[in-house]
């Protein structure tokens, strides 16, 4: 540690470059043509974050029809969303399926984290098969899930009723809904979160791993009092965004279960995003209230970053220089 | 000298430029007339582009783009471009029709059609009906449904099962599908029935004499709504047809052709996917609902063409709009055989039967039914399109799984419809 800070310059010889870096010290052409290049993303950034944040707030305050100028309700939609049993629904789903994916998640990507560490035959395979939902079309999983969970045609009642069993209605039962729609999360979730808890366990340092093995520390204590100690900081980092990730879920629910009018395993995957779709684009007249359920989103997220944030202070450990 | 030759050459270049541009400004401002024409239903496209052939072949100065867009997306792409004050010049438009003349999008065709002297007689009455709002008429209607019988005629042979007549009652209906149940595989379906609230169950209340809606408020808690609840219900329980949590992903029009499902309620819009399966003529055979107490009925809807407000060729629009509506265009729309034409000529109607006359018995369904037909519940009352979802979910899920009666049902329903009509 003695050797890195005598590295670091000192005070005095940043000063210099520092004061060079200033606006008032560039030319003006210089600086000119340092904000043309952010153009491009502060306009996208107004345009299509800003703008539309902006006027998404605006929208719940108002009754949006399917077409034609919305008009100012007040806080009606913000009363409506108290009443609302499908927000309920939306809810209760949301955070179902949140408290089962998340860990399905963080402990799958441990696992693969774990084994990648190690040299073994085909261990190339196996990081390809790590890596392969995070480069295959999301669409394309959920659909091939969706046939081979099919009642009448799928593989897996196929497989049910060859060995004499009653086949599974998986998608006329809430438990074979969250079955079904848990498993892919899972399993388009889980490769980035490996790769990245993957390169927090190279930067943990050999010594440390050494000196437990030369106090009798077997591979389950080194696990627990090491590897995942020094992991939190990137266990954090996977854990909030695997979380908002499944918070905001659509794709897989609104592929399993199509908004069809007469379908009555809806409300079973029912996640709030796929209730502001169906309230602003399926729907008529709804856009509003679908602006008012997308900030309740909004809050929920923030609420859950929030506690999240707070429970890395307590948990996450950045070494003595963080 | 080689800034002087590449000076010539971009002036050159310019030169040839401006005169393209304005050689073609000139041919296209001097007649022609170029047209879109938006629909969603890629079954109906081969109908409308044949229309749309004949129309440009009798209107040569006018040209028409057909955009098909995909089903899930037409609204959101209707929106954003009618609400930049673009758009198609011509589209379709559905019940949601309401909400675009309430926001200005749509031109009032009223002063067209007398104009033209147009008679709305020759179409659907409750279509006409449903597009004239305020006084003023927004649509004509281009196409309408009806839900008939399909049976797989191949089917009942093998398993030497009596076919359904065209007088047949829900009795009958009970009976057939309990003898084919009896000699059919396990994995086989003997019936499908529309389970669900907004058409099977509702044309049930009808057909029984009652309302799904009276006096703007629910009306399902009556006799008739109860009724027509467990009759549906009680298919469920006697494994006639599949159990409704099964259904989800179970398509009645391939299990008819494949011979899984022995007779089935299909609506109009899909005899086309029928008649063009690769099965023997009369294999595949329609009639009419069952009789309930000597009543049937089936619920409609209907498309109709509508005229952009901004369109820039409003006559040339309205020329378009009269000509797809004609019984002329009716009769090459409903060769492409799919979309039950809503202009009531016999020729239209002769035309559609004719292209889809691999399916026996079509026109003498047709005929009995077509006349039978009420507004569907969300066609007639929009505002409950939104509850209509949470009842087919919420309140018909339960039910269906037998946790809740079938009167708890009903008020339910109805405590829902009265919170969307509020």
């Amino acid at each position: 540690m003695t050797g890195a800070s005598a590295a670091r310059p000192s005070k005095t010889e940043l000063e210099p470059s520092r004061r060079k870096l200033r606006l008032g010290g560039l030319r003006w052409r210089q600086a000119w043509a340092g904000y043309l290049f952010l153009v491009p993303l502060v306009a996208g950034l107004i345009v299509f974050r800003f703008y539309a944040f902006g006027y998404n707030v605006w929208l719940s305050f108002t009754k949006a029809g399917a077409f034609g100028p919305p008009r100012f309700v007040g806080l009606d939609n913000y009363r409506r969303l108290v009443s609302d049993s499908q927000l309920v629904v939306a809810l209760y789903n949301t955070v179902k399926f949140a408290a089962i994916a998340v860990p399905g998640v963080i402990i799958l990507a441990l696992l693969c984290a774990l084994l990648m560490q190690y040299r073994f035959r085909g261990e190339s395979v196996f990081r390809a098969i790590v890596f392969l939902p995070a480069v295959c079309l999301p669409t394309a999983i959920i659909l091939v899930f969706g046939w081979m969970f099919q009642t009448q045609y799928g593989l897996i009642n196929a497989a049910i009723h060859a060995v004499g069993a009653s086949p599974v209605s998986w998608f006329g039962s809430e438990s074979g809904v969250t079955v079904i729609v848990s498993m892919i999360v899972v399993y388009l979730s889980f490769s980035v979160p490996a790769i990245i808890l993957y390169a927090g366990m190279q930067d943990i340092p050999s010594d440390v791993y050494e000196a437990a093995m030369l106090d009798g520390a077997g591979p389950v204590r080194r696990f627990f009092s090491i590897t995942l100690s020094l992991l939190t900081p990137s266990l954090f980092f996977v854990i909030l965004t695997t979380t908002i990730g499944i918070l905001k879920l659509f794709d897989t629910v609104y592929l399993l279960l199509p908004p069809v009018e007469h379908s009555v395993s809806t409300n079973y995957g029912l996640t709030l995003v796929y209730y502001y779709y169906y309230l602003a684009f399926v729907d008529a007249g709804q856009r509003g209230y679908a602006a008012a359920v997308s900030l309740f989103l909004l809050l929920l997220i923030l609420g859950v970053s929030f506690v999240l944030l707070r429970l890395q202070r307590r948990f996450v450990h950045y070494g003595e220089d963080g | 000298m080689g800034q002087i030759n590449r000076r010539k050459i971009m002036l050159g270049a310019a030169a040839v430029m401006m005169a393209s541009l304005s050689g073609f400004t000139c041919a296209w401002s001097a007649s022609d007339v170029n047209l879109s024409l938006m629909i969603w239903d890629p079954a109906q496209k081969a109908g409308v582009q044949k229309a749309v052939d004949a129309f440009v072949v009798a209107n040569p100065n006018i040209k028409v783009s057909l955009i098909q867009v995909p089903p899930d997306q037409y609204y959101t792409k209707l929106d954003a471009s009618l609400g930049a004050g673009e758009g198609p010049d011509v589209m379709w438009q559905s019940s949601k029709a309401s909400y675009y003349i309430d926001g200005g999008a749509l031109e009032p065709l009223t002063s067209y059609i007398k104009k033209a002297g147009l008679s709305l007689d020759g179409y659907n009455k409750k279509i006409v009906d449903l597009y004239n709002i305020g006084g003023e008429q927004y649509g004509i209607p281009k196409d309408m449904d009806a839900w008939m019988f399909v049976y797989n005629a191949a089917t009942f042979k093998k398993l030497g099962v009596e076919a359904p007549k065209p007088d047949w009652t829900w009795d009958d209906m009970v009976r057939i599908a309990t003898e084919l149940k009896a000699k059919q595989t396990a994995n086989d379906v003997p019936l499908y029935y529309n389970f669900s609230f907004n058409n099977g169950v509702s044309s049930l209340v009808h057909a029984l004499g009652g309302k799904v809606i009276d006096n703007n408020k629910g009306s399902m808690s009556s006799a008739p709504g109860i009724k027509a609840l467990e009759m549906v219900k009680s298919l469920q329980d006697d494994g006639l047809i599949l159990k409704v949590s099964d259904s989800s992903d179970f398509n009645p029009v391939t299990s008819l052709i494949s011979g899984k499902l022995a007779m089935g309620e299909i609506p109009s819009w899909n005899l086309s996917v029928l008649s063009k399966a690769d099965l023997p003529s009369g294999t595949l055979q329609v009639v009419r609902m069952p009789s309930v107490n000597g009543s049937w009925t089936t619920d409609t809807n209907g498309l109709v063409y509508v005229m952009n407000v901004n369109t820039k060729h409003k006559d040339a629009s309205w020329e378009l709009i009269k000509f797809l509506t004609s019984e002329q265009g009716g009769v090459l729309h409903a060769e492409g055989g799919a979309g039950l034409p809503a202009n009531n000529s016999k020729a239209t109607l002769g035309a559609f039967v004719k292209a889809n006359e691999k399916l026996d018995g079509l026109e003498q369904a047709l005929s009995v039914t077509i006349d039978k037909s009420y507004l569907r519940t969300t066609t007639q009352f929009p505002k409950i399109i939104t509850s209509n979802s949470k009842i087919a979910s919420a309140v018909m899920g339960p039910f269906y799984a037998g946790t809740v009666s079938a009167a708890d049902t009903a008020k339910k329903i109805d405590e829902t419809l009265n919170e969307a009509l509020r």
